[in-house]
């Protein structure tokens, strides 16, 4: 356990009555706590998808662990009075639908926190780089205290507290940031964000701050040869924070953030004062529980932070490091996991739940964990709506991956619907004998032949407004003859897809929702019976038989007259 | 003087829509206005009788196919032009609004070949309300031109008609005074007309028919005068008038009005038979029933003293009363004639 004793002796070397009076005004009043920090449980894409899989399954192992490392340390006799989380879940990087679900996994997981108070503070992470909102982290703390149960859960950063006579402060480190090809941060909002601190530093109250990013050099960045700052203050906010640090009632600061120290840098104390004579709050930063394997080092430092704090101005820190082996291979089924999700995301509910009902049967606590949650979050989709009747049809499927492809031709295909539906002039199809020697070629010739001399009359006509809206009005059109069909039949197959057979089938189609006059045709030419039907897509707008019954027999040419005039009037003159 | 085509369906003023009540009456139509087609183009008895007997087929209560069908019954002369009377008043009253204007004009063209005074009267004052309506019209469109040309032309053979050739053989009046008064009249008339041919728009057909009545109302006029001349400046007037009528009939091939004005010239002006009776004929071979020529054709033949002819031609003129008359008068003598027991009885074939 490292151990600050000297910074209160040190105080006392320096100003000997504040302390005094600090000490004075109270009984020593301790508090401990468990610090975690930096899980990255949502924001682990940006590689390969199974290594982001891998990496946010290991990163709920890890706090799982945790919790359980905390529990196993309260269970033994240590009073935690809170347990605090300095930021960085990654819920920036969570899709709006999904903020309730994660936000509600992770309120079971503190739920199980054998603590009755749990502080929590946004990290980078957490809030929208570009624009510095935290709507999404405010909403997933909502959804995580209603899932808390009885427990208590404060964000420090909007609301501070006192634990055993100790304040617990937060510092938003959002402003205090140092941007990297960004604009800087306006002097005002980090003015306001140390300001906030200092106006809840209460005089003779002790206090601790927490918060995410701390002010130190930034291991992972150097420029010129020398390590950046984590943070970048104005002049006027660097003396603001100068003024913070100085405060005597101010104990120590903790933060998280730092994935790279390697183990022996965190947990101890680090110094703050910048030079001045004034001793200062020094500062802890507590290990990731997300981790980065430090260069050359055998295990990555993944753990957390114990810390005792005394209103009498003591402060001892203990880190706890995970074991190494959460980190080794992944563990048996972890490839069945990372399957199940990939189907999950893609709505293939019945593979995802085959995947992850393997994963259950893994030796591995927290993959049996997550496979059971998988499990049963893809029954329950299963009998959503959207699985029912949108995402199990394979059709509906195919439609979605090639939405762009599907969208177009849909649109075509649309088009050329309403381009035949709307054509005024109907198609004539190849009639249908009734009887073996019905002369029913002929009696299409004729029937055209008398649309064409009607048309012929009606047009010499000068005043044809009168009988005629145009010509187009009654034209009836013959049906694709024998040399296209030819001419389709000889067409290349492209893919093995016949397009001769296509353009055929998407021919027939169209043609079925355009006007079309069917005919079947019965008898012989001196007594001829015909049928008529004018269809419109799957309406029938009319029906001929001429003669009609109880009229005398009609050769070949009176009927096809008869039935053309039939076709002329219903379709113009009505 | 008997026909005249309905010019105003061929000019395209008819704008509407017309319905029918089934597709045998669309049927029929068309067949009937296919058989007119056919006769304007080659006019014959063939094709007109074709024409109303499809038309009359029609369902009476279609607008359209009455209104050719009076056309029709019209270019029959006086055996249909009460028919078609009835059909155009019908229609000029009670029928699509399209039609009306069209009926108006083709209602005065048969009152015109009923060629009874009363019907002049009626046809003129049709004539000269069509005209003050297109007059008002702001900005008449072409096809109201053409109808206007058509409409004076016609008007202009009215005035002729009632205030010259009523009174050709009259001897209490002052003809010159007549010929100053409707002559100039007449020919104002014209002169109108010929300008309405220069708007725009205007067809080949619509200047024909226009034109045709204009050199017909001159041959008139030159024949008027001719009648009361003696017989050099008789013969010259009257080669006016033939060039007239055939100036008309280049303008209208085998125009009723033109070929029956010329033989009439030919009859009574020149007082050749022959050429009159060819030209007769050349009528009855477009109207084979047509009353005036048949009762010209009778009064041919009875100063050739062929009463029998005569008297089978009379008959065939039911509606003129001049033609009836004659039969009251030569039927006696007919009857002389062929009394079997008279020796040298000639047969009237």
């Amino acid at each position: 356990m490292a151990s600050l004793m000297p910074r209160g002796v040190c105080r006392l070397a320096v100003a000997a009555l504040s302390v005094v009076c600090l000490a004075s005004v109270s009984h020593a009043q301790v508090a401990t706590f468990a610090q975690i920090t930096d899980a990255h449980l949502f924001d682990t894409a940006g590689g390969p998808a199974e290594q982001a899989d891998y990496d946010a399954l290991k990163h709920h192992a890890a706090l799982l662990d945790t919790i359980v490392a905390i529990n196993r340390l309260a269970a033994s006799g240590t009073r935690l009075d809170f347990v605090v989380f300095t930021g960085d879940f990654g819920v920036a990087s969570l899709a709006e639908d999904a903020i309730d679900v994660r936000a509600a996994e992770i309120g079971r997981a503190f739920r199980a926190v054998l603590s009755q108070q749990i502080l929590v503070l946004p990290g980078d992470r957490d809030v929208a780089d570009a624009t510095g909102t935290r709507e999404m982290f405010d909403r997933f703390l909502a959804g995580i205290r209603g899932a808390v149960g009885g427990r208590q859960l404060v964000d420090l950063t909007l609301m501070p507290t006192t634990v055993n006579g100790i304040d617990v402060l937060g510092l938003d480190s959002a402003t205090l940031v140092r941007r990297v090809g960004g604009r800087p941060r306006s002097a005002a909002s980090q003015l306001n964000a140390i300001a906030r601190v200092r106006r809840s530093i209460r005089q003779g109250q002790a206090a601790i701050l927490f918060t995410h990013i701390p002010p130190v050099q930034d291991p992972a960045d150097t420029r010129n040869g020398q390590a950046a700052s984590l943070w970048d203050l104005s002049p006027e906010a660097s003396a603001a924070w100068d003024d913070v640090l100085a405060q005597r009632e101010l104990l120590g600061v903790f933060a998280g953030h730092v994935h790279n120290f390697g183990r022996d840098k965190y947990g101890q104390a680090i110094d703050l004062s910048r030079g001045t004579v004034r001793p200062v709050a020094p500062l802890w930063v507590a290990p990731p529980l997300a981790g980065l394997q430090a260069a050359g080092a055998a295990v990555p430092a993944i753990g957390f932070l114990q810390s005792t704090v005394t209103t009498t101005g003591s402060v001892s820190v203990k880190i706890h490091w995970l074991p190494s082996d959460t980190f080794a291979e992944p563990p048996d089924s972890t490839s069945e996991l990372f399957k199940a999700r990939a189907y999950e995301r893609a709505w293939e509910l019945e593979k995802a739940e085959s995947a992850y009902e393997k994963a259950l049967a893994s030796k591995d606590a927290a993959v049996r964990a997550a496979a059971e949650s998988g499990f049963g979050r893809t029954r329950d989709q299963q009998r959503s709506w959207r699985w029912t009747f949108v995402e199990n049809l394979a059709p509906v499927r195919l439609v979605k991956q090639h939405a762009t492809l599907a969208f177009t031709a849909t649109m075509l295909c649309l088009g050329l619907i309403g381009f035949s539906y709307w054509r005024p002039s109907p198609v004539l199809g190849t009639p249908v004998k009734l009887t073996s020697d019905a002369p029913a070629e002929l009696f299409v010739e004729e029937l055209l032949a008398a649309i064409d001399q009607a048309r012929h009359v009606l047009d010499k006509e000068r005043g044809l407004d009168i009988v005629s809206a145009g010509p187009n009005a009654i034209v009836i059109a013959r049906a694709p003859a024998d040399p296209l069909s030819d001419l389709l039949d000889n067409l290349p197959s492209v893919g093995g897809v016949k397009l001769g057979g296509f353009v055929a089938s998407l021919m027939k189609y169209l043609r079925w929702f355009r006007r079309r006059l069917d005919l079947s045709i019965a008898g012989s030419a001196t007594d001829l019976r015909a049928f008529g039907q004018l269809h419109h897509a799957w309406k029938v707008e009319a029906q001929w038989r001429e003669p009609a019954v109880g009229d005398a027999p009609l050769d070949l040419i009176a009927a096809a007259r008869r039935m053309a005039y039939d076709l002329i009037w219903e379709r113009r003159y009505r | 003087m008997s026909d005249r085509l309905t010019h105003n369906i061929r000019s395209g003023a008819l704008k509407g829509v017309a319905t029918f009540s089934g597709p045998r009456s669309l049927q029929y139509f068309v067949e009937g206005l296919d058989a007119l087609q056919a006769y304007e183009a080659n006019p014959n008895a063939t094709s007109l009788k074709k024409a109303a007997e499809k038309l009359g087929q029609c369902d009476p209560a279609d607008a359209l196919p009455q209104f050719y069908l009076g056309v029709v019954k019209t270019l029959e002369g006086y055996s249909g032009v009460d028919e078609a009377i009835r059909l155009f008043s019908a229609i000029r009253e009670s029928g699509p609004e399209f039609l009306r204007v069209p009926a108006q004009y083709n209602l005065a063209v048969a009152h015109v070949v009923r060629y009874r005074s009363a019907d002049f009267e009626i046809a003129e004052d049709l004539l000269r309300q069509m005209k003050r309506n297109i007059d008002n019209t702001r900005e008449p469109t072409a096809e109201q031109h053409a109808l206007k040309a058509q409409v004076l032309a016609l008007l202009a053979f009215c005035v002729v008609r009632q205030r010259l050739w009523v009174n050709r053989f009259k001897t209490d009046v002052d003809h010159d005074a007549l010929f100053e008064a409707g002559g100039t009249e007449a020919l104002s008339l014209l002169n109108e007309a010929e300008r309405e041919l220069e708007s725009p728009g205007l067809t080949e057909a619509d200047r024909n028919e226009v034109l045709a009545d204009k050199w017909n109302v001159r041959g008139l006029m030159f024949e008027y005068r001719a009648l009361r001349e003696t017989a050099a400046a008789r013969e010259a007037l009257a080669g006016e008038a033939i060039a007239a009528f055939e100036s008309a009939l280049k303008y209208r091939r085998n125009w009723i009005p033109g070929l029956s004005n010329m033989a009439r010239v030919y009859q009574d002006v020149l007082g050749s038979g022959v050429k009159a009776e060819a030209l007769w004929r050349r009528v009855l071979t477009v109207r084979p029933d047509d009353e005036y020529t048949n009762y010209r054709l009778g009064r041919l033949y009875e100063e050739r003293n062929d009463l029998a002819t005569a008297c089978a031609h009379y008959v065939k003129a039911p509606n003129i009363p001049e033609a009836s008359a004659r039969i009251e008068v030569l039927s006696p003598q007919l009857e002389w004639w062929q009394r079997p027991s008279r020796p040298g009885s000639r047969s009237s074939s």
